[in-house]
């Protein structure tokens, strides 16, 4: 049992440099102990795997793993160790907004590869806070790496971060980078521009990830290299999954513009900053295909959903697809919802502070309160010591009109996008519609519909959010149309409570309302029917020109629909906004 | 559903017949009454320059009769294989003696096609396929017009041994690619190398023609010289009976039967030639009773041992092994085809030995409708599969192992219900990717064969 | 203090004053004049307060000089102002060569104010000159110190720069065209493959 014996007195070795090691960032660092893990199985229960620390931003945890320490050989370097994983916690990520604000940038500088952001994110940070600690505070940094690295963990790329610790701390070639049959010059000049890359951005490093991400990428572009590369470095990864299990983070729909211009390819900056003839001013961002990244949805600036997904899933491997794909929609439809209908309550004040409440790394940075922050603790650390106030809505107020409820049935069938991979005019519209009435406390029922075929639909009409966005966000691609067979359930016989319909289709919807039912009733008498018991208004909003169909529009016009025409799906927005305005906001 | 996957209809005629004037023989064979609904536009995209080129392509090469001797090298090579090394980032660094280049595999070219790319070849003129290949697994094969237009002097040059020419004309069918299959592009073209006459490609499947009649009626009218496609497709033709005058049957893409041969040419009484060709580098050799006889000049060939990169003597069965082509796309040093045979030498004529390409399987629906391999082929392209084996039962129930970390077994069943036409039993499994895979080649099987 | 200790010379030369950062009086009329800088680098390296001749390019070549090797030159005087170099007679004849050989070709590729704002490109200028006097750097061998100034070489770099980033450039430009052209028609197919 002698290396149960020496883990044990490595952590006591490590226990009492603690202190010291939060010192070397800030004396009033308020973080908890690590979480000491004597062997590999209670590491792996902490889920730290393949390295012998790693961080949780979820919980501001820093788990280490002492028999992986001892078996690296690094038992000398706790105080490199240990700062170094504290300069994760309170210099890069540091929390999990920014965290995914650096991993988007530095995916927009890995077109088509964009899996290996978490791994460049990692290092960058590394680079970041070494850079420190071995500069200002005179750690042994070089050394841990001198601990770590053997000959087998050499790639193209890893020689390339290694050089540039030489270059960054003036060290002999070889002191780290020490397979020299991978040296180059190409890697030489590549790993001189990364180091006055992590001088230069040290003070504002979210804005120096796109350049990092474009210096790597030759690196990193090939599937091969790339699971090459990070196999041979899986011990240094401590902060890849740093978001694991991390609530949801807001915001992160709307499209990084500013990250985007930074995607510069340091190199084409070094050669054109010589060639004074080249336009001096004229900052090329690379031509990357913008629209891989975003211009989607409501005046082009938001990310489309399947990118937004993979960001996301990066940030938090454990992230849900469904639920993220639901905050999509309700993050861009947000804007367009009516306000919560207690304005017209007679009561003056609403927003009546009710007390305080830890803010968290996942909520909107809008939401600390920095005074209360500051009072309970003069440092700040996210999640910890940050407050957010909340509030009281009052629940008293007394609306003059019932809101009627709302039925959206949505077609989705062939012709129809899937949300996750294409951003959905209709989805959006639908949240809209949805989520406003269940603001002014309507029910909502949605079906998707694609029939022949397959339809789904909620468990009547509902108030509960996620189950709603989970049912219009979901995809079916059967069919021609929407179905108007599906009215029968909701609307066969007159339900306890009016309703509006909604139905957005196109023009395949006259080819439905005229198909054999195989029944005596033809789908246009159940579409009158279900108009009639609905006791509401209908309206059939076809994505057609006007001037299609005239006699079959006549006919639904005359039953009482309302017929709403859209040229473009983006009309489809005015129309829910316009929708949930006239019929839920009681201004 | 997935129309929009295909490439789209960009171009205008004038673009895809730079050299052509009169398209009213295009015009004809668009609108015929008896057309099927083409899907697509084509056209060779040929200009002066590149007109040019094709037809020394054919000079500089065709009136080769000895290729290279055993024991000799193609007096190009030499040449050829330095301007690689200069311009290819994929051959850089890698050694400049050609007897121990390595090997390079289809991998090599799925994974970096654009390392294969010369550095002085124009990117203005590179085109793209993107194919699932009758073995299934994704290739974008990168090519110009030029090597493309180059198949016809090619298929000329074999077609010379059988004393058959086609006709340059604005007024006459020359070539007709015919397919049986679920969905393909479908399109009525012309050559400028063959002076504007007409090229298609159509598809049997009835749904893509106005009136069952219809395909048969088009094919009579217009009587292309020369047909081309899969054993499939022309059994399938067969089936439809067409009073039919082709000069040529040119059977590719798999392995013609005998039986297959035999009845092909008996109802058509023309040479049904069957050849061996691949995406990669194009027409290779046609089947002779001595073994399938080379015709490209222009490519030199050698066997490897399977496993190792060890080169085989003359006359000793291994993998064959491709140098050369015209495309400046993917100019190939040692690139192993995946077949097998042996080489021996005729006269300065190379001739593969029993070379085993791959086979073709015939699936087939409950009630015996036949399925295409290649189209499960395509369909499945359509997912993330890393590969995947296919096997039909006595029973004619089909067995499906795939290998994905991304799709369920459903959807697989889903897809394939519905090239079998909803009328097939179908087992399918979806085998995870783990670290350390050793995931087979995708395979087709069948006890019926 | 160690002697020719880089790390200390790149600290000096970092704090260099900007009077030294004016432009030539061959460039403009309050300009430094440039060949008195030149003289009295000379005097001072001599420790010979009277000296008068000094090896100088002709006054044609001089003219030829651009206003960023100008700097560059100024810039470098005051790095020879550190005390490491007063009185050393035994560099006098070195400078020329650095000032109007060496210099020359890496002014082409560094702006002058860089010598002093970047890290690396100060550390160049000091390995440059330490390199062209023939004196070695504190606690390095020859081939360290050959190889540490190789490794920032701006000329150098430059090359490399441009032909990787050339390369790469080229990938991509195949990649951006093989992703266009693979959503687009293609040509002709005669048979199948």
């Amino acid at each position: 049992m002698n290396n149960q014996a020496k883990i044990e007195e490595t952590l006591a070795l490590w226990k009492s440099h603690w202190q010291q090691a939060k010192l070397e960032w800030n004396p009033m660092l308020r973080l908890q102990e690590p979480i000491w893990c004597l062997s590999n199985e209670d590491a792996y229960k902490e889920g730290l795997t393949g390295s012998f620390a790693m961080i949780r931003l979820t919980d501001h945890r820093i788990v280490i793993n002492l028999e992986e320490i001892v078996e690296r050989n690094i038992i000398d370097y706790p105080l490199e160790v240990l700062a170094h994983e504290i300069g994760h916690h309170i210099f890069t990520p540091a929390n999990l907004y920014d965290n995914a604000v650096l991993l988007n940038r530095i995916r927009f500088g890995l077109p088509g590869i964009e899996d290996r952001a978490p791994m460049v994110a990692n290092l960058y940070a590394d680079f970041l806070i070494n850079d420190k600690l071995q500069r200002i505070n005179k750690l042994r940094m070089s050394e841990v790496y001198q601990a770590i690295n053997s000959e087998d963990s050499f790639s193209e790329f890893w020689t390339l971060m290694m050089r540039t610790y030489e270059y960054l701390w003036r060290l002999n070639r070889g002191e780290l980078a020490t397979k020299s049959s991978l040296h180059s010059k190409k890697i030489d000049s590549d790993a001189s521009l990364l180091a006055s890359l992590i001088r230069s951005y040290s003070k504002n490093w979210i804005h120096g990830g796109g350049r990092f991400a474009v210096m790597v990428y030759p690196y990193l572009m090939d599937d091969k290299k790339f699971q090459d590369a990070r196999k041979k470095i899986l011990v240094l990864l401590d902060a890849e999954d740093a978001g694991k299990g991390a609530m949801d983070i807001s915001g992160m729909t709307k499209l990084d513009l500013e990250g985007y211009d930074e995607i510069i390819d340091m190199r084409k900056e070094a050669i054109d900053s010589k060639e004074e003839n080249g336009d001096k001013s004229k900052k090329e961002s690379l031509g990357f295909e913008k629209n891989d990244f975003g211009g989607h949805g409501p005046r082009e600036g938001y990310m489309g959903p399947g990118n937004y997904i993979d960001l996301m899933q990066q940030a938090n491997p454990n992230a849900d697809e469904q639920r993220l794909i639901n905050t999509y929609y309700k993050e861009i439809a947000l804007p367009y919802l009516i306000d919560f209908p207690v304005e017209i309550s007679e009561n003056v004040s609403f927003d009546l502070p009710e007390g305080l409440e830890t803010w968290d790394i996942g909520d909107a940075i809008e939401e600390v309160d920095w005074l209360q922050s500051a009072i309970l603790s003069p440092e700040l650390i996210p999640g910890l010591t940050t407050q957010k106030r909340t509030f009281g809505s009052d629940s008293d107020n007394s609306i003059s009109k019932k809101p009627l409820n709302v039925y959206l049935g949505i077609d989705c069938s062939g012709s129809m996008g899937n949300p996750r991979h294409n951003f959905s005019w209709p989805i959006l519209a639908a949240t809209i519609i949805g989520l406003s009435a269940l603001r002014a406390g309507a029910s909502v029922m949605g079906c998707l519909s694609g029939e022949p075929g397959s339809y789904l639909e909620t468990d009547g009409f509902i108030t509960d959010e996620t189950d709603l966005l989970t049912t219009l966000t979901s995809y079916l691609g059967t069919g021609y149309a929407y179905g108007i067979e599906r009215l029968r359930k909701p609307f066969e016989t007159k339900p306890d409570k009016k309703s509006h319909i909604v139905i957005v289709t196109d023009n395949d919807i006259f080819s439905m309302l005229a198909a054999d039912t195989g029944t005596k009733q033809s789908n246009w008498e159940l579409a009158e029917i279900a108009l009639k018991n609905a006791g509401g208004h209908g309206t059939m909003v076809l994505h057609s020109p006007p001037d299609y169909n005239k006699d079959l529009v006549l006919r639904l016009v005359k039953m009482g629909w309302n017929v709403y025409y859209v040229t473009n799906e983006a009309e489809l927005l005015k129309f829910a906004a316009e929708f949930s305005q006239q019929n839920y906001a009681y201004v | 559903m997935d129309a929009n996957n295909g490439p789209q209809i960009a171009l205008t005629d004038k673009e895809r017949f730079p050299l052509l004037d009169d398209l009213s023989f295009l015009n004809e064979l668009r609108q015929d009454a008896f057309a099927p609904k083409f899907n697509f536009k084509s056209g060779d995209r040929l200009n002066a320059e590149q007109l040019l080129r094709v037809n020394s392509y054919k000079n500089k090469y065709y009136d080769k009769k000895v290729f290279w001797n055993e024991g000799q090298v193609p007096t190009w090579l030499e040449t050829y294989f330095k301007w690689c090394i200069q311009t290819v980032p994929f051959y850089q660094n890698k050694g400049n003696d050609f007897d121990s280049f390595l090997t390079i595999s289809r991998e090599d070219i799925r994974k970096f096609p654009y390392l294969f790319v010369s550095n002085e070849a124009n990117l203005k003129e590179l085109l793209v396929y993107h194919t699932s290949g009758s073995t299934g697994s994704k290739l974008d094969v990168l090519f110009d017009s030029v090597s493309q237009a180059s198949w016809l002097p090619q298929i000329e040059s074999v077609l010379a041994e059988f004393n058959i020419s086609i006709t340059k004309s604005n007024k006459s069918a020359a070539i007709a690619l015919i397919c049986a299959q679920e969905k393909t592009l479908t399109y009525a073209s012309l050559s400028t190398y063959l002076e504007g006459a007409g090229v298609l490609k159509i598809n049997l499947n009835p749904t893509e023609w106005n009136h069952p009649d219809d395909a048969k009626k088009y094919l009579e009218k217009y009587n292309p010289e020369i047909l081309t496609g899969d054993p499939i497709a022309f059994l399938a033709l067969l089936d439809l009976k067409p009073q039919l005058a082709p000069k040529a049957l040119v059977s590719s893409a798999m392995k013609l039967t005998k039986g297959a041969k035999n009845k092909l040419e008996a109802y058509f009484k023309c040479p049904v030639i069957d050849l061996y060709s691949m995406t990669e580098c194009r027409n290779i050799a046609y089947a002779t009773e001595n073994g399938h006889k080379v015709i490209r000049p222009d490519l030199y060939l050698e066997i490897f041992d399977e496993h190792t990169d060890v080169k085989l003597p003359y006359g000793e069965r291994g993998e064959l092994v491709v140098t050369g082509g015209s495309n400046p796309f993917i100019p190939l040093i040692r690139y192993r085809t995946g077949d097998f045979c042996s080489l021996k030498i005729e006269d300065g004529v190379p001739f593969l030995v029993d070379l085993e390409a791959r086979n073709p399987i015939v699936f087939v629906t409950k009630s015996d409708l036949k399925i295409n391999n290649i189209d499960i082929s395509n369909r499945l392209s359509e997912f993330p599969l890393a590969g995947f084996k296919m096997h039909q039962r006595k029973d004619k129930s089909i067995e499906f192992v795939g290998y994905s970390n991304e799709i369920t077994s459903k959807e697989i069943v889903d897809a394939l219900s519905v090239i079998f036409k909803n009328d097939i039993e179908i087992e399918a499994e979806i085998q995870k990717i783990g670290q350390d895979n050793s995931v087979e080649k995708t395979k087709y099987s069948s006890d019926f064969i | 203090m160690s002697k020719y200790d880089v790390f200390e010379l790149v600290a000096h030369l970092r704090k260099c004053p900007d009077s030294y950062l004016k432009p030539s009086d061959f460039f403009a009329e309050d300009g430094l004049n440039s060949l008195a800088l030149i003289a009295d680098t000379y005097r001072i390296i001599s420790n010979n307060f009277l000296k008068k001749d000094f090896k100088n390019p002709t006054n044609f070549d001089l003219k030829l000089i651009d206003d960023n090797h100008w700097r560059a030159i100024h810039i470098s005087t005051w790095l020879l102002c550190h005390t490491d170099f007063k009185n050393n007679p035994q560099i006098e004849n070195k400078l020329q060569k650095f000032w109007f050989e060496e210099l020359l070709t890496t002014t082409v590729y560094v702006k002058y104010n860089d010598w002093i704002s970047d890290d690396e490109r100060a550390e160049e200028m000091v390995r440059l000159l330490l390199y062209c006097c023939e004196v070695m750097p504190f606690g390095e061998s020859h081939n360290e110190a050959a190889d540490k100034l190789a490794s920032i070489n701006s000329a150098e770099r430059y090359k490399v720069l441009k032909e990787s980033y050339e390369a790469h450039e080229r990938i991509m430009n195949i990649k951006r065209e093989m992703a266009e052209k693979a959503a687009r028609e293609a040509a002709n197919v005669y048979g199948r493959e």
